[in-house]
């Protein structure tokens, strides 16, 4: 159970940083194209 | 004739039934209440779990056994999973995105801050407990009550009351726990780190934020859906500001009606037959690991990122990473100001402080797609 335990520890934490790395990246490209069009709209 | 009758009537009071775990249990009740009566401890919280873990601990009182008044709140409203998310709801409706949006940086601490539930999760299950029972244990660490409730109440019922109380208890003492961590973890030159004032989030990002997120974190973990799902609906409410009504009843009247039936239903899961005996010991002491390196998990990745960084991050800011929305920031705003009263990091600890809500329900939608 332990040797499991570990498995399920490692492919957890992995899971939350790759989620979280996936989104801070999607929030960068969002932040990106919506101030790009916020501008355009501006001129 | 009348003697039976009186003695029927007293068998059936509950005196007789009295045991000294209930009276046991009554000052468990009742030390929770003082904490949220006089010492201010998440009071919305534990007045209603302490006065059900005294009631419920009224011998023979029909409270909670099948069909039973708090049986039924806890069937319909815990077990079903519904009030869990309706808390993310209002949770959503009161959180501003806005800081973790303008440093996107910030999600990775969230992330980081997440150590602690591994490392409870490894450590109880050293102490034989297995594998669901340990997700549910070390959930703890994320400090996010309703995220705690709804991995428990899927993967060990039988534990929901124990680790939500501890998880909620521990949550009221993030301003004792964590100061102690975060001066042995850094320096008073590190202390004293400025950050560059946050620039300003337009409408339409903090709009766009929570259909982003909700793509993401449900593509990757589903079963964190109905949580991340209802956590966002919550935050377009606030930020779209075309239903106002809505966004008050989601911030005001729901959440404070889900909050009384939440902790009366937890309350009442701590009877004395079942938290009496060393288990409940081990999941506080394991709850107290759990947020220990939480707060250590996301100060230590923050010191790791200035190595690599132009612009440094005050650590202090990675320790708000444990969720506890706002209290885990505001520790990180005071320790700031010990070391330098001009330096105000409460903006800045926003950001890893609302990123870990989202890390924890990721952690809890990992544990759920490999456990469940």
């Amino acid at each position: 159970m332990l040797l499991e335990g570990v498995k399920v520890a490692i492919i957890g934490f992995s899971t939350v940083f790759l989620a979280l790395i996936i989104l801070e990246i999607c929030v960068n490209l969002m932040s990106f194209f919506v101030r790009r069009f916020e501008k355009k709209e501006e001129k | 004739m009348d003697m039976t009758f009186f003695e029927k009537m007293i068998l059936k009071t509950g005196i007789v039934h009295l045991t000294v775990g209930h009276v046991i249990m009554w000052f468990i009740g009742f030390f929770f209440m003082y904490l949220a009566i006089k010492k201010d401890f998440e009071p919305l919280l534990l007045v209603p779990i302490g006065f059900s873990i005294f009631l419920v601990n009224m011998p023979i009182a029909p409270l909670t056994g099948p069909g039973e008044l708090i049986n039924l709140f806890f069937k319909y409203g815990i077990e079903t999973e519904i009030i869990p998310c309706l808390i993310f709801l209002g949770i959503g409706a009161l959180t501003d995105f806005g800081p973790m949006i303008a440093n996107p940086k910030t999600l990775l601490l969230g992330a980081s801050a997440q150590l602690g539930v591994y490392v409870a999760f490894f450590g109880s299950l050293l102490l034989g407990f297995d594998l669901k029972e340990a997700a549910s244990i070390g959930i703890i660490g994320g400090a996010d009550g309703p995220t705690t409730i709804y991995l428990a109440t899927a993967l060990a019922p039988h534990m929901v009351g124990m680790v939500a109380v501890a998880a909620y208890s521990y949550m009221s003492m993030v301003p004792l726990i964590q100061p102690p961590i975060m001066k042995l973890l850094t320096t008073e030159k590190e202390r004293k780190i400025r950050m560059k004032q946050l620039r300003p989030v337009s409408k339409t990002e903090k709009i766009v934020f929570p259909i982003v997120a909700t793509i993401v974190i449900c593509l990757l973990t589903p079963p964190a859906a109905p949580l991340m799902g209802l956590f966002m609906i919550g935050n377009l409410f606030r930020e779209c500001r075309v239903v106002e009504r809505l966004l008050k009843a989601s911030q005001n009247e729901l959440l404070n009606i889900v909050t009384i039936f939440l902790g009366i239903s937890v309350g009442s899961t701590m009877k004395a037959e079942v938290f009496l005996n060393p288990r409940p010991l081990f999941i506080f002491f394991l709850g107290l690991v759990a947020f220990a390196f939480s707060t250590a998990g996301g100060l230590l990745l923050a010191k790791l990122m200035n190595l690599f960084l132009k612009e440094k991050i005050n650590p202090l800011i990675g320790s708000a990473g444990v969720s506890a929305v706002p209290m885990a920031a505001r520790v990180s705003q005071k320790m700031g100001q010990e070391a330098d009263p001009k330096n105000f990091l409460l903006m800045h600890a926003m950001g890893p402080n609302v990123a870990g809500v989202i890390g924890t329900a990721v952690a809890a939608g990992a544990f759920l797609t490999l456990l469940k």
